[in-house]
């Protein structure tokens, strides 16, 4: 059950994110809403779900939107990964971690996809220099993310302590 | 095996995978792949819901807050059109010399018309670096890669770079990937004009180059798109010697915050 839930999240995640949450735009920086969730349940259940739904959305969002496939599959996955690294060891239910884990993410997952979008040719014939880079987009990327990845990474934790959450649905 | 070494070796088998997939991927499709076509046919409706209703209500809000200026705006709005339809009748009535004068001197008919398919914005790209919206007409409308796309007034939005069977992937002007070929409109000189991340567009053009801020920039014909599709006005040259080139910064006249209904063109001889 957890999983269709969770499907349908990501899916339902991308469909808002390129169309209505595009009004969230602040100087052209919109929030990472697929790392929101990542983190959320990287947090809560550890790198396996980290992992998987990272490539679950970074396909879907490659698949919609890519020029070249795989690019945001292969970041959201080792973002996934790493932040899951520190499920064992954390308050689940304290306010801190999803503000530096969010901040954390949007680092981790950015440089990435920039990396992998230079060495495949995908990136600007003019090219853009790193600081500028870091400071104009990832850096308050960072930022918007982690103060409303808190709010949505308490509407998750509420979400996933429902009981039917836990049902099989086999 | 212990739970932590299978996730990793898995992760990074996929990764692999990924990285090859990634490698194929980067020479370029026209395409969509048989997983994208089923997923781009399933989403692309629902989000055209969405990104209708997001318009609505920012059309709503925007129309509230214009209440106070429409008089005055309607009224230099008629003067404008009233200069502009003067200016029209000239305009035709050169047309109709100009094509007299080529039967004249035995030119070919250079005059191309467009058939056009009306489609609808119906996403853009989620993330920070690129601007790539998808509509919803697809090679079943007779869509094809490296059609222009164009809001009514002619203006060009930027190319289509896949076209699945309902759905297409368009790439603007303001991408940073995309290069589009261009001239001045006054002294025809041609440039290549590239996206910006800060949504201007860019022209790298040799320091010779008679250009000024308010120059008007149209696709020239040795662009894969149909010339003379206006992109923007020049809003500032800068000068840089030591690279020997001009750099031209241009506001596309297309506002892209607020793209909803495009045309997709193709010339028909």
């Amino acid at each position: 059950m957890r999983l269709v839930v969770i499907c349908a999240l990501a899916v339902v995640n991308l469909i808002l994110e390129s169309t209505l949450f595009q009004y969230t735009r602040i100087y052209g920086i919109k929030p990472d809403f697929s790392i929101m969730i990542i983190v959320a349940y990287a947090i809560m259940r550890g790198s396996s779900y980290g992992a998987f739904i990272g490539l679950g959305s970074g396909l879907l969002i490659d698949i919609m939107y890519g020029r070249v496939i795989g690019v945001n599959a292969i970041s959201y996955m080792i973002t996934g990964y790493i932040i899951g690294q520190a499920h064992e060891n954390i308050f689940k239910d304290s306010y801190i971690p999803p503000l530096i884990f969010n901040f954390a993410a949007i680092f981790i997952s950015q440089h990435s996809f920039v990396l992998f979008s230079y060495f495949s040719n995908n990136f600007s014939s003019t090219g853009v220099p790193y600081v500028s880079m870091l400071l104009k987009v990832i850096l308050p990327q960072a930022l918007y993310n982690s103060v409303v990845g808190l709010l949505v990474y308490r509407l998750i934790y509420k979400l996933d302590r429902f009981p039917f959450m836990d049902k099989r649905i086999y | 095996m212990r739970i932590r070494n299978k996730l990793l070796i898995s992760l990074v088998i996929v990764s692999v995978l990924l990285i090859v997939l990634i490698s194929f991927t980067s020479q370029g499709r026209t395409r969509p792949g048989i997983v994208e076509e089923l997923f781009g046919r399933m989403i692309t409706p629902v989000q055209g819901a969405f990104y209708s209703s997001g318009e609505f209500f920012r059309n709503t809000f925007k129309n509230l807050y214009d209440l106070r200026n429409l008089k005055a705006e309607n009224d230099a709005l008629k003067e404008e059109v009233e200069k502009l339809k003067q200016q029209n009748r000239q305009l035709i009535q050169m047309a109709l010399e100009n094509s007299r004068l080529r039967n004249l001197l035995d030119f070919k008919d250079t005059n191309l018309q467009f058939k056009y398919i009306g489609a609808s914005v119906t996403g853009r790209d989620p993330g920070n670096w690129y601007d790539v919206y998808t509509i919803n007409k697809g090679s079943k409308d007779g869509v094809e890669v490296n059609d222009a796309v164009i809001v009514s007034y002619g203006y060009l939005v930027g190319k289509v770079i896949e076209a699945g069977d309902s759905y297409s992937k368009v790439m603007a002007i303001i991408d940073e990937r995309s290069s589009v070929s261009i001239i001045v409109n006054r002294t025809r000189d041609m440039g290549i004009v590239s996206g910006n991340p800060d949504s201007d567009v860019i022209a790298i053009m040799e320091l010779e180059a008679d250009i000024v801020k308010g120059d008007d920039i149209i696709t020239s014909e040795y662009s894969t798109l149909p010339k003379g599709l206006y992109i923007g006005k020049v809003k500032s040259v800068e000068k840089q010697e030591r690279k020997l080139q001009k750099t031209v910064v241009i506001e596309p006249s297309v506002d892209f915050k607020r793209l909803e209904e495009v045309f997709v063109i193709k010339p028909i001889e």
